[in-house]
C-alpha cells in the first residue's frame, strides 16, 4: 500500500536522523563503564541552584512568550488584515530580527545604550550610565529575545488567518463591528495557530545562551554548556537536556487542554479568495504610527546601529570578499533544507492529521521534542552516528548539514501542515479515492494543491530556520563549507565590528530581497487585477 | 477543451524531483572528490578566526596544500571544534588541531584523540610549553596580566591586590566558570595546594570583587574607569591601549620570590589517524615557525613568541623578560575538571 | 443479481453504536432511498459500502466479492469502481469542469482522445457542454449539483452513491434536478443508492425505500407501499 508505504518511510527517515542520534545519546547516558547508570543524572535538579537556574528560565520564557503573543498576534491582524499603508513593507521589516543572530541584537544594543556606545557619546556618559544597568540582567534579555522572536507569532497569525471561511467572519459583520468579529470569532478560530507559535518561541527562548549569558542573566541551559564546554563529557550534557523534554510534554499537554473540543472546520469555501481586509479608518495614521513605533525599536535601531557601523565601502568589499562564497552556500543549503522540510512535513502533518498510525501522536511529541533540545546534543548525536567510514558520503559532505536541519525543524512545517490540512474537506480526498486514484495520485493532485497556501508558508519557514541556524551547523558542517551565519558567528570573536556588521546586513539583504520582491510583485499584480 | 492542469504539474513534479537528485548527486560526488590527496590538510581551529585565517592563506599560498577549516568560538559560547573532534573519534575527519590553549590539547591527549609529534622546528620553544611526549606543542602565547586603569596613583603589581582591602569594590575578574579565567584558577590550586588556594578564592569574594561575563569586558569596564584593575588575558590589555584607551599592563608577580605569570601559549595538535597526515605535518611545522610567531605578535591579538629572538611589538615584552608561572599543563587540565564544582559554589550556582 | 450485500453488519463511534446489525440486499438497477433523521446511520451505510471506513462487524460484499468485514478494508474504495456525489459536491476547486471529470479517468490510464470524449459524453448528459473550462467556484449550485454528478458517472459506474445531493438546493431545483437523477438512471442503468432525509425526495427517486433509525433498519419496502404506509 502506497500510503502505509511513504508514511512508513517518512516516519523511518525522521527515526533515523531525528530520533536515532538522540536515542543513542540518552543511552549512553545511562551507561557508566559497561553497566547501567544514572550517574550522569545524579545531580539533576538536586541542588537548589539548577532549580533557580530553571526558575530564571521558566520567568524569561514565560515573559518572552507572553509580550511576543501579546504584540505579535494584533500585529499579524494589523499586517495581515487591515488596510494600514505600507503592510507589505513592515511584513518584510518585522522579519529582519530573526535573520540576525541573536547574540549580535544584544552586542548591537549595548553599543548604542552601553556605558561607552552611541549615545553615551552623545548625550554624556552621565545620562547613561543610569540607563545602562537596565539592559543587563532580564529586562536586556526580553527585549533582545522579544524583537527576536516577535516574527514568529506575527507571521503565524497571518498564515493562519488567511485559512479562516471568510463567510463566517461575514456572519459575524452583521451582528458586530469588526472588533467584536476579531475578539468572539476570528482570535478563538486562529487560537491553534497562536498557540503553536507560543509554544515554538516558549522553546526557542528557554534554549537560548547566548542572549542570556552576554547580559549576565543565569539560566537552565548552562548546566548542559558547561558540561560541553567545559567537561567535553556528553553523558551529562545530555542529561541536562532532559528536563526539556519534560517541559516539551507540559506544553504539549497544555496546547491538547486548550484544544481539546476545539476541531472546527474551518473549510473555507472552495475557490473563494476574496479576504475582506478590515477598514481603519480614523484610527489608521495612529495605528500606522504604532507600527511603525515598534517597528523602529525593535528592528530600526538595531539595524541602525548595524549600518553605522559597517558606515563605509570598505567593510562591505571586505564582507563579500571574506563571506561570498559562504552567502552562496547558505543559500543553496536553505533552499534544499526548506523544500526537504516542506516534504518532509507534509507527510509527517497528513500522518498525524489523519491519525494514520497508532502512534500519531509519539510523532509529534518526537519533533517537537526535537525542536526543543540544544542543538549540541542533537549535533553530537548526529556525528556519533553518522560519521563512520561507511557512511563519509553523508558525513563529509553537506547533507549532514541538512539532515540537521531536518531533525531540528521538522515540527514547522509538519505543525504547518496539519493545520492547512484541517482545513481541507475529507470529502475532497475521498471523492478522489471513489474516482479510482491511488494515494500518491491524490496527495501529488488534489491534496498538495489544495495545501499550496500551507506548504509555501511552510517552505518560508523552513528557509529562515534552515538560514538562521548556527547550532547545529556548527558542529557537523564539513571542514571548509560554513555557512554565512557560522562566519559572522566565528568572526564575531575580535572581529572588527564594521566587518561583523557587514556582514550581518549582506545576510539580510541577500535572504530578504528575493522573497521580499516577490512578495510585493504578487500583491501589485493582485492589485492591477483587481483595479 | 482545454487539457488537465495537472498535466503541467505532474511534469513539474517530475523535472524538479529530477533536479533535485541531480543537484544532490553533484553535490555529493563534489564533496567526495577529494579522497586522500596530499595536497589538502584539515584543521579545526579554536583560535580567533580573524588572527588564525590569515596565517593558513598564507601556509596556502607557500604550500600549495589546500587548507579546509573549522573554526570555533569561545567568545558566542559555542562548543564547536573540541566536541566533534571527541564524536568524531572513532573516524577522524581533521589532521590537526590549533588551540588556543594548552588545556584542550591535554584534554585530546587523556583521550587518546591525539598523536605525538615533534617537530624539529619547535626545538628552541622552552619545554614548558610543550608536552614531554610530544602530543602537543605550543607557540605564541598570551601572558596573563593586570590590566590597570591610567588614572590610578597607586598600581596593583600582584594577583594577591584581589585580597587587599585597599581594593576593596575596586576589582573585576571573568566568570571563573570559562576560559583562561578558570585555567589560571586551576593553576593556582596546583603551585599553592588546595587550602591555600581556597582561602585566596574565599578573600576575593569578601574583598567584594566583581564579575563579568569575558576578559574582554573586564578589560573594558577598567578602560571606562568602573574598576580599578582586572585580571585578563595580554592580548585584552594590549588591545585597549592600541585603542587610545586610559589603561596601562602589569606583568603581575614578577618579584624574585613572586610565583609570576600565568602563560597561555597556542598548542597544536596531530590528530591520531586523521585523513592526510603528511600534510599535517607540514602545518604543524608552518605553525610552529618563527614566522608565523612574528606574525601572530604583530596582529591584533599581540601574543607573545616562545621562540627566542623574534621581534615583538612594543607593548610586548619577550618571553625571555618574562617570569614566568611554573605549572604542569596536565596537572592544571585535571585540576580543572575537579575543581568545577568549587567554582560554582564559589559564584553562588 | 445481488450488487451490493451488507450481512449483519454493525459499527460504533466511540463505544456508541451507530449501526447495529443492518443487513442489506440491493439488486442490480434498484433504486434505493434511504431515509432517516439525522444521526440514524445513514450516511455511515454509504462510508462504509464506499470503503471509508471499516465495519466492527459484518460483511460487505460488492458484486459477489468480499470488500470488507469486521475491522477489516479488503477492497480499497478506489478499488470498488463505484460514483459518489458528497453531500458538500467535494468538487475541486484548483480544477476545471473537465479537470475534475478527467481526474478519474486519467486514474483509470485512459488515453487523451478517450478522455476527451468521454468528459463530453457526461457534460452533455448533464447539459453542461459548455462550461467545461469554468472553475467550481464559477458555477451556480444546480450547475456545481450537475458537474458532481456528471463526474461520478464519468467512469460509467454500476453503482451510484448519492449522500443528501440535493439538500442544499431550493425546492424548484431540486425538484428538477430529481427528475433528471431519475431520467438518466432510466437512461444508464446504474443501481442508485440514495440516502436523503426529505421523505418527498425519497419518494420521488426510490424504487425502494429503506426507513432508518437509531442504527436499526425500520422498514424496508417497495416505495409504493412506502407511501402507502407512511404519507397517508
Amino acid at each position: 500500500m502506497a500510503r502505509r508505504a511513504c508514511l512508513g518511510l517518512t516516519v523511518i527517515l525522521l527515526f533515523m536522523i531525528g530520533t536515532l542520534p538522540i536515542l543513542s545519546m540518552l543511552m549512553k547516558s545511562v551507561v557508566v563503564d559497561g553497566h547501567l547508570s544514572l550517574a550522569s543524572y545524579g545531580g539533576l535538579l538536586v541542588s537548589s541552584h539548577q532549580w533557580i537556574l530553571m526558575g530564571h528560565s521558566m520567568i524569561l520564557s514565560s515573559l518572552v512568550t507572553a509580550l511576543t503573543t501579546a504584540i505579535g498576534v494584533p500585529l499579524g491582524i494589523l499586517l495581515g488584515k487591515t488596510d494600514l499603508p505600507f503592510r507589505r513593507f513592515f511584513r518584510v521589516l518585522f522579519v529582519v530580527p530573526l535573520l540576525i543572530p541573536p547574540y549580535i541584537i544584544a552586542v548591537s544594543w549595548l553599543d548604542l545604550l552601553g556605558s561607552e556606545g552611541l549615545l553615551a557619546q552623545l548625550l554624556g556618559t552621565a545620562v547613561i550610565r543610569a540607563t545602562a544597568p537596565m539592559l543587563f540582567g532580564l529586562p536586556g534579555c526580553v527585549i533582545v529575545l522579544f524583537s527576536v522572536f516577535l516574527p514568529i507569532p506575527m507571521l503565524l497569525t497571518m498564515v493562519f488567518l488567511r485559512t479562516i471561511n471568510p463567510r463566517l467572519e461575514e456572519a459575524g459583520r452583521l451582528v458586530s463591528g469588526w472588533r467584536g468579529v476579531m475578539q468572539e470569532i476570528t482570535i478563538p478560530l486562529i487560537l491553534p495557530g497562536v498557540l503553536l507559535s507560543a509554544m515554538l518561541v516558549f522553546l526557542l527562548s528557554f534554549g537560548e545562551f547566548s542572549v542570556p549569558n552576554f547580559l549576565r542573566y543565569d539560566v537552565f541551559p548552562v548546566e548542559s554548556f558547561t558540561q560541553f564546554s567545559a567537561f567535553y563529557n556528553f553523558k551529562a550534557a545530555t542529561a541536562a537536556a532532559v528536563p526539556l523534554a519534560a517541559i516539551t510534554m507540559v506544553l504539549l499537554l497544555v496546547e491538547g487542554v486548550f484544544l481539546r473540543d476545539r476541531t472546527y472546520q474551518l473549510r473555507p469555501s472552495p475557490g473563494l479568495d476574496g479576504q475582506a481586509l478590515i477598514g481603519l479608518g480614523a484610527r489608521r495614521r495612529g495605528l500606522l504610527l504604532l507600527v511603525a513605533i515598534i517597528g523602529l525599536v525593535v528592528v530600526f535601531v538595531p539595524v541602525v546601529v548595524l549600518v553605522i557601523q559597517s558606515a563605509g565601502l570598505t567593510a562591505y568589499v571586505e564582507a563579500l570578499s571574506r563571506a561570498g562564497d559562504s552567502l552562496l552556500r547558505s543559500l543553496i543549503y536553505a533552499v534544499i533544507g526548506a523544500s526537504l522540510l516542506t516534504v518532509l512535513g507534509f507527510f509527517t502533518g497528513y500522518l498525524i492529521q489523519t491519525k494514520a498510525f497508532r502512534f500519531w501522536r509519539s510523532v509529534d511529541s518526537m519533533t517537537i521534542f526535537l525542536f526543543a533540545l540544544p542543538s549540541t546534543v542533537i549535533g553530537i548525536g548526529l556525528i556519533t552516528l553518522w560519521n563512520t567510514p561507511w557512511t563519509n558520503f553523508i558525513y563529509s559532505t553537506p547533507w549532514i548539514i541538512i539532515f540537521g536541519y531536518l531533525a531540528k525543524y521538522t515540527a514547522l512545517t509538519s505543525r504547518i501542515s496539519v493545520t492547512q490540512f484541517a482545513q481541507i474537506p475529507p470529502s475532497m480526498e475521498e471523492a478522489a479515492q471513489i474516482a479510482g486514484a491511488r494515494w500518491f495520485r491524490r496527495m501529488v493532485f488534489i491534496v498538495a494543491p489544495l495545501a499550496r497556501r500551507g506548504l509555501l508558508a511552510g517552505w518560508l519557514v523552513g528557509y529562515i530556520f534552515s538560514l538562521r541556524d548556527t547550532g547545529i551547523t556548527m558542529l557537523v558542517y564539513p571542514a571548509g563549507h560554513e555557512t554565512l551565519p557560522i562566519r559572522i558567528f566565528t568572526l564575531m570573536a575580535n572581529g572588527s565590528p564594521e566587518l561583523i556588521a557587514a556582514l550581518c546586513m549582506v545576510m539580510i539583504a541577500a535572504t530578504l530581497l528575493p522573497p521580499g520582491v516577490l512578495w510585493m510583485v504578487s500583491d501589485m499584480r493582485k492589485k492591477a487585477v483587481i483595479g | 477543451m482545454e487539457a488537465l492542469e495537472a498535466t503541467p504539474l505532474k511534469k513539474v513534479i517530475v523535472s524538479l524531483a529530477a533536479l533535485g537528485v541531480l543537484i544532490g548527486g553533484l553535490l555529493t560526488w563534489h564533496y567526495t572528490q577529494a579522497p586522500n590527496n596530499t595536497r589538502i590538510v584539515v584543521v579545526y581551529v579554536s583560535e580567533d578566526q580573524v588572527f588564525s585565517e590569515p596565517i593558513l592563506r598564507d601556509f596556502e599560498k607557500e604550500t600549495g596544500i589546500e587548507v579546509t577549516a573549522v573554526y570555533d568560538t569561545e567568545e558566542a559560547k559555542s562548543t564547536g571544534a573540541m566536541n566533534r573532534l571527541i564524536a568524531e573519534k572513532d573516524n577522524p575527519q581533521a589532521d590537526v588541531y590549533w588551540a588556543n590553549e594548552p588545556i584542550r590539547a591535554e584534554v585530546l591527549k587523556q583521550k587518546g584523540i591525539s598523536a605525538p609529534y615533534v617537530s624539529p622546528l619547535a626545538q628552541d620553544i622552552p619545554p614548558v610549553f610543550k608536552d614531554p611526549d610530544g602530543y602537543w606543542t605550543g607557540f605564541s602565547a598570551r601572558a596573563r596580566v593586570l590590566v590597570v586603569n591610567k588614572g590610578l596613583t597607586e598600581r596593583p603589581g600582584s594577583i594577591l591586590a584581589y585580597t587587599d582591602p585597599h581594593w576593596k569594590g575596586r576589582s573585576v575578574i571573568a566568570n571563573p566558570l570559562f576560559g583562561t579565567t578558570t585555567a589560571e584558577i586551576a593553576a593556582l590550586f596546583t603551585i599553592w595546594g588546595n587550602d591555600q588556594a581556597s582561602d585566596f578564592m574565599a578573600a576575593i569574594k569578601a574583598n567584594r570583587v566583581a564579575i563579568s561575563t569575558s576578559n574582554g569586558e573586564s578589560a573594558d569596564f577598567v578602560a571606562a574607569g568602573q574598576y580599578d584593575f582586572s585580571l585578563v588575558d595580554s592580548d585584552d590589555a594590549v588591545n585597549r591601549m592600541r585603542q587610545g584607551k586610559p589603561v596601562t599592563m602589569v606583568y603581575p608577580d614578577q618579584a624574585e620570590n613572586g610565583i609570576g605569570s600565568f602563560i597561555v601559549p597556542n598548542a597544536v595538535v596531530l590528530i591520531k589517524g586523521g585523513p592526510h597526515p603528511r600534510a599535517a605535518r607540514s602545518l604543524i611545522d608552518y605553525l610552529l615557525s618563527r614566522e608565523t610567531e612574528r606574525k601572530l605578535a604583530f596582529a591584533d591579538c599581540a601574543q607573545i613568541p616562545l621562540h627566542p629572538g623574534v621581534r615583538t611589538p612594543s607593548e610586548l615584552k619577550p618571553i625571555s623578560a618574562i617570569k614566568i608561572m611554573r605549572v604542569d599543563y596536565a596537572d592544571v587540565a585535571r585540576k580543572m575538571v575537579e575543581l568545577q564544582p568549587f567554582l560554582k559554589a564559589w559564584m553562588g550556582l | 443479481m445481488k450488487i451490493v450485500h451488507l450481512d449483519s453488519v454493525s459499527k460504533l463511534y466511540s463505544g456508541e453504536k451507530i449501526l447495529d446489525d443492518v443487513s442489506l440486499e440491493i439488486d442490480e438497477g434498484e433504486r434505493i432511498t434511504i431515509l432517516g433523521p439525522s444521526g440514524c446511520g445513514k450516511t455511515t451505510i454509504l462510508r462504509l459500502i464506499a470503503g471509508f471506513i471499516a465495519p466492527d462487524a459484518g460483511f460487505i460484499s460488492i458484486a459477489g466479492s468480499v470488500v470488507a468485514q469486521a475491522g477489516e478494508i479488503i477492497k480499497l474504495p478506489e478499488q470498488r469502481h463505484l460514483g459518489m456525489v458528497f453531500q458538500d459536491l467535494a468538487l475541486w476547486p484548483h480544477l476545471s469542469v473537465a479537470g475534475n471529470i478527467e481526474f478519474g479517468l486519467k486514474a483509470k490510464g485512459l488515453a487523451r482522445t478517450e478522455r476527451q470524449r468521454q468528459i463530453r459524453k457526461v457534460l452533455d448528459l448533464v447539459g453542461m457542454l459548455g462550461f467545461a473550462d469554468r472553475r467550481p467556484a464559477e458555477l451556480s449550485g444546480g450547475q456545481q449539483q450537475r458537474v458532481a454528478l456528471a463526474r461520478a458517472l464519468a467512469l460509467e459506474p454500476k453503482v451510484l452513491l448519492m449522500d443528501e445531493p440535493l439538500s442544499s438546493l431550493d425546492l424548484d431545483l431540486n425538484i428538477r434536478l430529481r427528475q433528471e437523477i431519475l431520467g438518466l438512471q432510466r437512461k444508464l442503468g446504474f443501481t442508485l443508492l440514495y440516502v436523503t432525509h426529505d421523505r418527498d425526495e425519497a419518494f420521488a427517486i426510490a424504487s425502494r425505500v429503506v426507513l432508518m433509525s437509531k442504527g436499526t433498519v425500520e422498514y424496508d419496502g417497495a416505495v409504493e407501499d412506502a407511501i402507502r404506509q407512511f404519507k397517508g
